[in-house]
């Protein structure tokens, strides 16, 4: 075997080694969250309007109401837009950040796993663990988790209930 | 078989295997002071350690910022107070809540003006996590040490967002009694000095402002008193 078939498989075993270190990244208990969660769905952001309004502890906070086009329906009732409510957003030239909330715009597809909320529309389950947020590869934005993964782990945890 | 394709594969090998390794921006931000000195104050009531314990747990936390960011930027502990909520109010607080969040140890709530931070405050959920201080004796299910999980809130309220490399202080999960995240790493330190001052060696580029710090606009501070004990945003 020549020198360059060599350095060229090692160079693909190595390639390899990688792509798997770089799929180790922040845990992503898929199931329990589906199981936990009353609808998973995946959506496209068509609308989202801001407003200050207190939450159930007393924080004074700019929430987001988010208008979503369900594009898929994984767990639930189907419908056709939803609209959800996260902690965070802007009003006026006012911004809020919520570290644990990933900042949702206009036109961002997400899978969101949903609660109802006592308050009308729906909240994500578990917070920000209840958005992930799709890149354009229909994988979770910042790890290796694809949108098929994903409809495979719902799909499992439907059929176990 | 050329020299060429020979160097071409071998380089190709060496990236693989992080030999040379391509330069990788896994930090992101989201806003930034318009001050180098920050103050925040400390409402240290919680379920699990003593006040003085979580206070000094919490100062750690910000000295992981201060001492090993390489910038000139300084959180400064103000004070304890009595606040049980948050809300925009240009007073920087962190507080302990008797409240299980999921699996959520902490929320930082950051107040920017384009793009200017104007208010942090942090929220430790304390229902569902059993916390401790220093670096050992912290076991069981739901534990965390509070100058890890406090070095990770005051990255956020830098104006860092998550990182996707695992060890960074700024990644978004944290394991049972970590020590990890009190220890920043390179991701880290990239991010916070892609903000702020990077301080030369043996000194900084710009010291840090003194006193009570400003507001991003560069007035003081209100605080409304010299020390903000037993006020109440309620």
């Amino acid at each position: 075997m020549s020198v360059m078939r060599t350095l060229f498989a090692v160079s693909l075993v190595c390639l390899g080694a990688a792509t798997a270190s770089a799929s180790v990244g922040p845990e992503v208990d898929i199931a329990t969250r589906a199981k936990g969660a009353k609808n998973v769905v995946v959506v496209t952001v068509v609308d989202m309007q801001s407003t200050f309004d207190v939450n159930e502890y007393g924080d004074r906070l700019i929430v987001s109401h988010a208008l979503l086009q369900v594009d898929e329906t994984m767990k639930g009732a189907r419908e056709q837009v939803v609209t959800v409510t996260v902690e965070g957003g802007t009003v006026g030239d006012l911004t809020l950040e919520v570290s644990d909330m990933p900042m949702m715009v206009k036109g961002d597809r997400a899978v969101m796993f949903l609660d109802a909320s006592n308050r009308g529309g729906y909240v994500p389950h578990g917070r920000g663990l209840g958005v992930l947020k799709l890149d354009s590869g229909n994988r979770v934005a910042g790890t290796s988790l694809t949108l098929d993964e994903i409809r495979n782990i719902v799909a499992q945890g439907a059929g176990n209930e | 078989m050329s020299r060429t394709r020979i160097l071409a594969a071998a380089l190709t090998a060496a990236v693989a295997i992080g030999v040379i390794s391509p330069k990788v921006i896994a930090y992101a931000t989201y806003a930034k002071w318009g001050t180098l000195s920050v103050d925040f104050y400390i409402n240290p009531v919680n379920a699990d350690v003593t006040q003085a314990a979580a206070t000094a747990a919490l100062q750690a936390g910000m000295n992981v910022w201060n001492t090993q960011s390489g910038t000139a930027f300084r959180f400064n502990y103000a004070g304890r107070v009595d606040d049980t909520t948050t809300s925009y109010d240009n007073r920087n607080v962190i507080l302990f809540r008797n409240v299980n969040n999921g699996s959520t140890i902490a929320s930082t709530y950051a107040w920017s003006t384009n793009g200017v931070l104007v208010d942090s405050d942090t929220v430790f959920w304390d229902g569902g996590f059993a916390f401790f201080t220093g670096s050992s004796g912290c076991g069981g299910g739901g534990a965390a040490y509070i100058e890890d999980v406090a070095a990770h809130e005051f990255g956020h309220a830098l104006g860092l967002q998550h990182s996707t490399v695992p060890d960074a202080t700024m990644a978004p999960s944290y394991s049972t009694c970590s020590q990890t995240q009190r220890t920043l790493e390179a991701d880290d330190i990239a991010a916070v000095q892609s903000l702020y001052f990077k301080t030369e060696a043996g000194g900084a580029t710009q010291p840090p402002t003194s006193g009570g710090g400003t507001s991003a606009d560069g007035t003081p501070r209100q605080h409304g008193s010299s020390t903000a004990r037993g006020r109440s945003k309620r």
